[in-house]
């Protein structure tokens, strides 16, 4: 690799800048100069090659499709980029990548395999041009980096940097932060991570501190001449060539090793930073090695820590989990998580393994819809690679896979999908022999597993051992040899260990007792992270005293905060409550806290049927009553709606589900082009609370989906929401298309710029002003069932 | 600029919830003040604006602004600020996580988040007003794309002249939707005192939900 001086890489700075002090305005794109003002664009890289700098950064940083239009000109102009670049008479020549502008779901309305399409064009069109190597930069959304990353790595075989750009609070406009992204990254296979864009050297400096101690690839940085003003009325940047390059060089002395400039800088400001770096020698301090996980907003460091794995998103043995991934209405899954999350969980165990599913599909659907409710890092959990794979390839940041074995085929299989995907891996001590019961030998398969592991590249503290628990009840020695193969793992391979405590007790009575027991046992071994329900206070105690016991928890202070208020108020003793008045008042006042124990009691003399529709359905018409004489506003409905969920909830679980309701199917979709889904969310609701089954597409639907999935299912009723203007032109389009398709379903639609007129125009039969309003639609089409 | 002084109205999180007097429990007040509470702790309000000399056509720095009401808008203007506020994603994660809880508390969160972007909207009026003061303007009230024939097609370019992106993390959807979704563009002319430019009142005629507006059917207007 050429450098500059002394081990250093010295990279450009800022185009737009330079061009708009060539009387360049900024409207417009950038790139297209390329093509229309070559010369000028050439003259801006001299200058920077004159500066002294090894790579030139060619001006194709928004050069993708959805930019430019088509690929034909993302090749044209990347094409011209590169060699105007070299014409300039640079070293080496990097293509330049930015983001595509537009956000990525859940947020944005862009999936990944767009992103990742766009950014594959313009990799494929950097390698037609020669480049020498690949900056990714001014990245915000760590999902978006790693789809840019991998388009990267599939489609070349060029070195890669990466940058992401952070405010002054240390966190991308997504929430990453400087650790997240610098453990992401290194771990996808970056050859250099780093910071670029927003803030001047001085404010980078405390955000690549942090970065060195994680990332395990050189660092590179790229700030602007100094953070402009946002309430002058104008942007300036202020920093100097020599402020700029005196803030550098403590940053290299910090151990940052490629640098150069971003918005601002000029090449006088670069080749100051070359005499910073002529006046050095390139070093990066060592950093121990850790064992870490990451979402896009969470790391999660086994550092002196342990971390709980909630085991709750598993259908073994579940039937709601099951219901919810058979029908992929995650609802039900994504409160486990949550509820888990707020239980004290650290991360969180996903395992969609059924049989009669497409786990592979439903897996990376689930990763994705967990990903928008909760921070918590993910354990991918499957005995399907092809599931594993779509699951890592789906997710933000760095997670675990559970899991590899000793056996060679999962061996070969598994461990290239961890490399590639930057997972940790869990190793299970057995092999095509079974599970050994000498401590011992499962020692010797994890050392199989973890040497395996490092033939494939992948670094032994992400080689994570599950020594396996078997039942007590079975064979009383075995727990004590899963203990000892716990220590043993932990002492002599020093690797960190998982262990699934619950099977231990299978078959006694009380079985948290015994869990809790073998899981105290189990932390004195070592154990870093147990798979448990984080729901039982038993076994969280037990987390929060080892926390307290291991040093963990310092100056006992989270144990301290937690129970100093132990023994806890006695819960609020509830009144059985057998009467439909009782039902209807604590409806309408939305007291949620009563509702489960006075439809427990009314089902001790009523049928479920009986319930639903003597009490609780009235009394949701009692709601909806005093909505439509305005003695209630929507909040109060809601309120009460959700009270009459939770009783139905309460009959699901005793009667199980399916039978219990059904007046009607109902598909609701926000549509194309429209993330507002709030009002769809309301209706939907208000509906199931009516006792119609809701099939929810979601929001941002396209039409064609709408159309096969009100054929397939035989929907009658379909409701339609769009929130703005331009999204009304998608509504009518999807109405077009379910009328041409003899689709034999009545049409409401809803949302902020409908009226009676429009929903006419658009074609649609009905107009639901409000969500009540869709109640009496659906009366209407279904019938008073 | 962090707008971490600004605060969350109780009345305006209930005005634009559609309250119309009725009678409160105290778990909803409880609710509504809990909401909003969450609303501020996950909201990071930002804003920035620029100001441009008005080139003919009118145009700024090169973009050709589009329509009869934009130029009728901006004339006399001698500079026209190019705004944006926004709230940022973390209240859009806060909000999908309470969309699966309760639509309840989804629906104070959406409110609340309405009335602060409003607040940090108005914040940074107010220091365009007095970057104008200084110089001896006056300005009007904003105008956004979308508003009466000013196109909707052209937020790109506003955001643009500001570097919205770079600079907020806002960004467009192919349907032109601003996300994060709680933030506002639009452009403030300013003006020569002696042309007496009025301020605010009713802003109904300029709005591009005026014929299905909820608050206009009830009578009278969002107070935008």
């Amino acid at each position: 690799m050429a450098v500059a001086a002394n081990g250093f890489t010295l990279i450009d700075g800022a185009m737009g800048t330079e061009l708009q002090k060539r009387g360049l305005k900024t409207g417009g794109l950038p790139e297209l100069l390329n093509l229309t003002d070559p010369d000028i664009v050439r003259a801006v890289h001299r200058d920077y090659v004159n500066s002294g700098v090894d790579i030139i950064t060619a001006n194709t940083f928004g050069a993708n499709s959805k930019k430019l239009g088509s690929a034909e000109k993302v090749e044209e102009v990347v094409a011209a980029g590169i060699r105007l670049a070299r014409e300039a008479g640079a070293k080496r020549v990097a293509l330049d990548i930015g983001p595509t502008g537009a956000l990525l779901a859940p947020l944005g309305a862009m999936s990944f395999e767009e992103a990742y399409g766009l950014f594959r064009e313009t990799v494929l069109a950097g390698v037609k041009a020669g480049a020498d190597l690949v900056i990714i930069e001014t990245m915000s959304d760590l999902l978006e980096a790693k789809a840019a990353l991998l388009a990267v790595k599939e489609n070349s075989t060029l070195p890669v940097y990466i940058t992401m750009t952070f405010m002054a609070d240390g966190r991308t406009f997504l929430g990453t932060d400087p650790a997240v992204a610098a453990v992401t990254l290194s771990a996808l296979g970056a050859d250099a991570v780093g910071i670029n864009c927003s803030l001047g050297p001085a404010e980078t400096e405390p955000f690549v501190r942090e970065m060195l101690k994680w990332a395990t690839v050189p660092l590179i940085v790229q700030p602007n001449a100094g953070l402009p003003d946002a309430t002058s009325g104008e942007t300036v940047y202020h920093v100097g060539p020599e402020e700029f390059a005196a803030g550098l060089g403590r940053m290299l002395d910090a151990g940052v090793t490629i640098a150069g400039g971003c918005c601002g800088t000029t090449p006088a400001h670069i080749a100051a930073l070359r005499a910073e770096m002529e006046r050095r020698t390139a070093k990066r301090p060592e950093t121990p090695r850790k064992t870490v996980f990451t979402s896009g907003q969470r790391l999660v460091s086994l550092h002196n820590s342990i971390a709980v794995i909630g085991e709750r998103i598993n259908p073994t043995g579940k039937k709601r989990v099951k219901e919810a991934l058979r029908t992929s209405n995650f609802d039900y899954i994504l409160n486990e998580a949550i509820s888990q999350e707020e239980a004290g969980a650290d991360l969180l165990d996903v395992n969609a393994g059924l049989p009669e599913i497409d786990e592979p599909a439903v897996l990376e659907r689930l990763v994705r819809a967990l990903q928008a409710v909760t921070p918590l890092p993910l354990q991918i959990d499957s005995s399907d690679p092809a599931a594993l794979e779509r699951a890592c390839r789906a997710y933000c940041g760095k997670p675990v896979i559970n899991s590899v074995n000793g056996k060679e085929e999962s061996l070969k299989t598994i461990l290239p999908i961890a490399k590639k995907y930057g997972a940790a891996v869990v190793g299970l001590t057995l092999d095509e022999n079974g599970i050994p019961d000498k401590a011992e030998d499962r020692l010797k398969i994890a050392e199989k597993i973890l040497k395996t592991a490092q033939e494939y590249g992948i670094p032994r503290e992400d080689v994570l051992i599950d020594c396996l628990t078997l039942t007590v009840s079975t064979n009383q020695a075995l727990a004590r040899e899963t203990l000892k193969a716990v220590g043993l793992v932990n002492e002599r391979l020093g690797l960190k260990t998982v262990l699934g405590v619950s099977n231990v007790s299978f078959g006694l009575p009380a079985r948290e007792i015994v869990n809790a027991g073998f899981l105290a046992a189990a932390f004195g071994q070592g154990l870093s992270m147990p798979i448990l329900n984080p729901m039982s206070q038993r076994y969280m105690d037990t987390v929060a005293a080892w926390r307290v016991l291991s040093g963990e928890d310092e100056g006992a202070g989270r144990y301290i905060a937690r129970y100093a208020d132990a023994p806890r108020m006695p819960s609020a003793q509830v009144p059985a409550q057998t009467e439909s008045g009782d039902i209807t008042s604590i409806v309408l006042s939305g007291r949620k806290m009563l509702i489960k124990d006075a439809v427990k009691a009314a089902l001790q003399e009523k049928s479920p049927m009986e319930v639903i529709n003597d009490l609780l359905i009235p009394a949701i018409n009692a709601a909806g009553d005093k909505f439509e004489k305005g003695e209630f506003f929507l909040p109060q409905l809601m309120a009460s709606a959700e009270t009459v969920k939770l009783g139905f909830d309460v009959i699901r679980d005793r009667a199980g589900t399916g039978q219990v309701l059904s007046k009607g199917r109902i598909l609701l979709a926000t549509v194309r082009g429209d993330i507002h889904d709030i009002g769809k969310n309301i209706v939907k609701m208000l509906l199931s609370n009516y006792g119609y089954e809701i099939v929810d597409l979601g929001r941002d639907v396209p039409p064609e989906l709408i159309v096969e999935v009100t054929n397939r299912e035989h929907i009658r009723l379909v409701g339609l929401s769009a929130l703005m203007t331009t999204t009304v032109k998608a509504m009518a389009e999807t109405i077009r298309l379910l009328r041409e398709s003899g689709a034999d379903c009545r049409i409401m639609v809803g949302g902020a710029v409908l009226n009676e007129e429009y929903a006419r125009l658009v074609g649609a039969d009905f107009y639901a002003r409000d969500a009540q309003e869709s109640a009496r639609i659906a009366r209407e089409v279904f019938g008073r069932a | 600029m962090p707008g971490s002084e600004l605060t969350i109205e109780r009345s305006e999180v209930l005005r634009y919830l559609g309250y119309r007097g009725q009678a409160l429990t105290p778990e909803l007040e409880a609710q509504i003040d809990r909401v909003s509470q969450m609303c501020l702790e996950a909201a990071q309000p930002r804003w920035v604006f620029e100001v441009f000399p008005v080139e003919p056509g009118p145009a700024l720095n090169g973009v050709r602004l589009l329509g009869e009401d934009i130029r009728r808008h901006l004339a006399g203007a001698a500079y026209c600020a190019v705004m944006a506020a926004t709230l940022g994603f973390e209240v859009e994660r806060v909000m999908l996580r309470l969309g699966q809880r309760s639509t309840v508390s989804e629906m104070i969160f959406n409110a609340a988040c309405t009335a602060l972007i409003e607040a940090a909207a108005d914040a940074c009026d107010g220091q365009i007003r007095d970057y104008a003061r200084a110089r001896g303007l006056v300005t009007g009230y904003r105008y956004s794309p979308g508003y009466g024939d000013f196109p909707l097609e052209q937020q790109r370019a506003v955001l643009g002249l500001i570097a919205a992106d770079t600079r907020l993390g806002i960004t467009l959807t192919d349907s032109l939707l601003m996300l994060p979704k709680k933030s506002v563009s639009a452009l403030v002319g300013l003006y020569p005192e002696k042309l007496g430019v009025k301020r605010g009142g009713s802003s109904c005629e300029r709005c591009e939900n005026r014929d299905s507006c909820a608050f206009r059917k009830e009578g009278y207007g969002c107070g935008g």
